[in-house]
């Protein structure tokens, strides 16, 4: 509980976001290959789940795949 | 009651084979944890951009981190959150999912009932737990301005109850227009009218979107006429969904 | 069982049925046929409570289905004609769903389940999820969603559209089966053979109303028509010249070394006929008569409607 962390524990406070992140990211490249999508190309969809990060991921699977 | 039980457990099973958990989840909870972390990294970042002292020209201590977090969710989670239930029920009739539920004597009041609790309850359990973990980081992360743990809880209530209303306002207009993408977009819209009418005094006690602000100003002394009229609001719209959802034709 | 009188619906300014009046008795099968957008599956619909209706009336089982406030009775079996489930739950789960819903207790609805998927020979697909289904497989599912709980009334909108052969006259024979479990069973179709099969009642739907309704042996005696296939040894070549002045030859078809005779006066066709052949004297090889079947009398009676 103090202004100055150590990196080693800064890194820790932020691994989950890191493992979430890259967790995030091979689900959605894994579904984009398997599901139809809606909206965009799949290279699209693809650039956006690789720089739109969490967000990009988050809005392809809402929007971006076929439900049925 | 059949019915109910019956639906309460297909909403679970599909809630997790079709990824909305999983989107909601992250989408609410997300923010918790970069929102403390960003603030913290900002005087790194603007160093060598700005001159002078940082901590003049932006709050960066626990409060703020919470109050960041707030504001996250009530813009981008709250989006996330509207998109991905929008078509909860205009999807159940414009497909014709009913059709064998019903021809089976299934109870469509019990339908939109089961939907209401069950997102509002996973609503509610995502916020709150966002609302511990971004307090564990905030508390971690910063130690000016401190606030007490209670204040962080009350404010979490206040957030799930927003949420408990945007849900049961956007199943009640996904049961009278036909495409969920304009549920939605109705959602949205009556968000920023009611934040816009808040700065109307006479009414602003009324409106759900005080929720949000007296979270965010961890004031609460004046907020029981606001949690009682969007405790109204949500029973009655739940009321005006079964009515409507009992007199449209299910095709 | 089925009662409806002056049944009229409108979709905006289009009126889809024109008062239309039948009757459907307890353990028989009625077969409504029509062209697409004849309005089989707008009646379906209404029947079943799902949409509302404009003018009329309705008696299900006795009792009355009400406009504007539609509740039917708690069990029918109704297959509409794309059936739409849940489809990320296997048939297994959507099953036990339904079950569920019907609110009879767990130990029956395991044993209807088990019963229902062998019926309809999906037991192997079961743990399948619903989405990679076919059409055909889906169909099935639907008739076993339908048939769920043993409903008294059973509405199937074209239930034999999507099947191969095999499994179309597995589903028929399951049909004729129902109603000697005294089913009431309403169903509509586009395949006329089918209807003639498993039907005891026709009603013909056309331009939003009923042109024909009743037993399908009236209708068939009503529409009677016989026709005469004889066979020659060598063609007669005069025999359209002969033959097209007799005054109870409809037309002359000629096919082949077949020649097809239709009759409109078969009284006197059955008098006259052999008498007239022998005038030709040319060896016949066989002569038969044949009735017109049901899709004759279809195109048949539509198109006077047409004309009307
Ligand atoms: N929701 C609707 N809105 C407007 N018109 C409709 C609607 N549903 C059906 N119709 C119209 O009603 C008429 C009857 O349709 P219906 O689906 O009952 O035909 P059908 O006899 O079942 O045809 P098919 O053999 O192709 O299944 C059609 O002209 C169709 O265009
Ligand atoms: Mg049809």
């Amino acid at each position: 509980m103090v202004d100055k962390l150590s990196t080693s524990e800064f890194i820790t406070l932020i691994l989950p976001l890191i493992i979430v992140q890259l967790g995030l990211v091979i689900f959605s490249i894994y579904r984009l290959s398997k599901d139809k999508v809606k909206y965009f190309p799949k290279w699209l969809w693809l650039l956006i789940i690789l720089f739109g990060e969490i967000l990009g991921c988050l809005i392809f699977l809402t929007i971006g795949r076929e439900r049925e | 009651m059949k019915t109910f039980k019956a639906y309460l457990k297909k909403e679970i099973i599909e809630s997790v084979r079709q990824y909305k958990y999983l989107i909601i989840l992250i989408g609410v909870i997300l923010f918790a944890i970069v929102d403390p972390v960003i603030l913290k990294l900002l005087p790194e970042i603007l160093k060598n951009k700005i001159p002078g002292d940082l901590s003049s020209l932006i709050q960066i201590d626990r409060k703020a981190a919470v109050q960041n977090y707030i504001k996250d969710l009530s813009q981008i989670s709250l989006l996330i959150v509207t998109l991905t239930l929008m078509s909860t029920l205009s999807d159940e009739i414009s497909s014709q999912k009913l059709i064998f539920p019903y021809s089976k004597g299934c109870n469509l009041s019990a339908v939109v009932i089961s939907k209401i609790l069950h997102h509002s309850a996973i609503l509610s359990i995502f916020v709150i737990s966002g609302f511990a973990i971004n307090y564990y980081y905030a508390t971690t992360l910063f130690n000016k301005n401190v606030i007490t743990f209670d204040k962080i809880l009350i404010s979490s209530l206040l957030m799930s109850l927003y949420f408990v209303f945007i849900v049961t306002l956007l199943i009640f207009f996904s049961s009278i227009l036909k495409r969920g993408i304009i549920a939605a977009i109705s959602v949205l819209v009556v968000h920023v009218v009611s934040a816009i009418l808040m700065n109307v005094d006479s009414i602003s006690k009324f409106i759900p979107y005080n929720l949000i602000l007296t979270a965010n100003s961890f004031n609460t002394d004046d907020i029981f006429t606001t949690v009682l009229s969007v405790v109204l609001y949500c029973i009655i719209l739940s009321i005006l969904t079964v009515k409507m959802i009992n007199k449209s034709e299910l095709i | 069982m089925i009662k409806v009188t002056n049944l009229t619906k409108k979709y905006g300014i289009h009126e889809v049925l024109k008062g239309i009046s039948f009757k459907v008795e307890k353990g028989t099968i009625y077969g409504l046929l029509g062209r697409n957008g004849a309005g089989k599956t707008t009646t379906m619909n209404i029947l079943t409570g799902l949409i509302d209706y404009d003018d009329g009336e309705i008696y299900i089982d006795g009792k009355i289905l009400k406009r504007n406030n539609r509740k039917t009775l708690n069990n029918i079996g109704y297959l509409p004609e794309s059936p739409a489930f849940y489809s990320y739950l296997t048939a297994y789960e959507y099953l036990y769903f339904i079950g569920e819903i019907s609110g009879i207790p767990y130990q029956k609805v395991k044993m209807q389940v088990e019963e229902l998927l062998e019926i309809v020979k999906l037991k192997d697909h079961a743990k399948k999820k619903i989405q990679e289904y076919s059409r055909g497989m889906k169909q099935k599912l639907g008739l076993a969603v339908a048939l769920f709980n043993n409903p008294e009334i059973i509405f199937l909108d074209e239930p034999t559209s999507a099947l191969d052969p095999e499994s179309r006259h597995d589903i028929l024979n399951l049909i004729l089966d129902m109603k000697k479990n005294g089913k009431t069973i309403f169903l509509s179709t586009h395949i006329l053979s089918d209807a003639e099969r498993v039907c005891d009642y026709i009603g013909i739907l056309d331009n939003g109303i009923i042109i024909f309704s009743g037993e399908l042996r009236e209708l068939k005696q009503k529409y009677i028509q016989p026709i005469y296939d004889i066979t020659f040894e060598t063609f007669p070549q005069n025999i359209k010249e002969k033959f097209n002045n007799i005054e109870w030859i409809d037309d002359i078809k000629i096919n082949n070394d077949k020649v097809s005779i239709y009759v409109n006066d078969i009284e006197r066709a059955k008098k006259n006929i052999i008498n007239e052949i022998s005038k030709l004297k040319v060896p016949v090889i066989s002569f038969q008569i044949r009735e017109n079947n049901l899709e004759d009398i279809f195109i048949r009676m539509v198109k006077q409607n047409e004309n009307i």
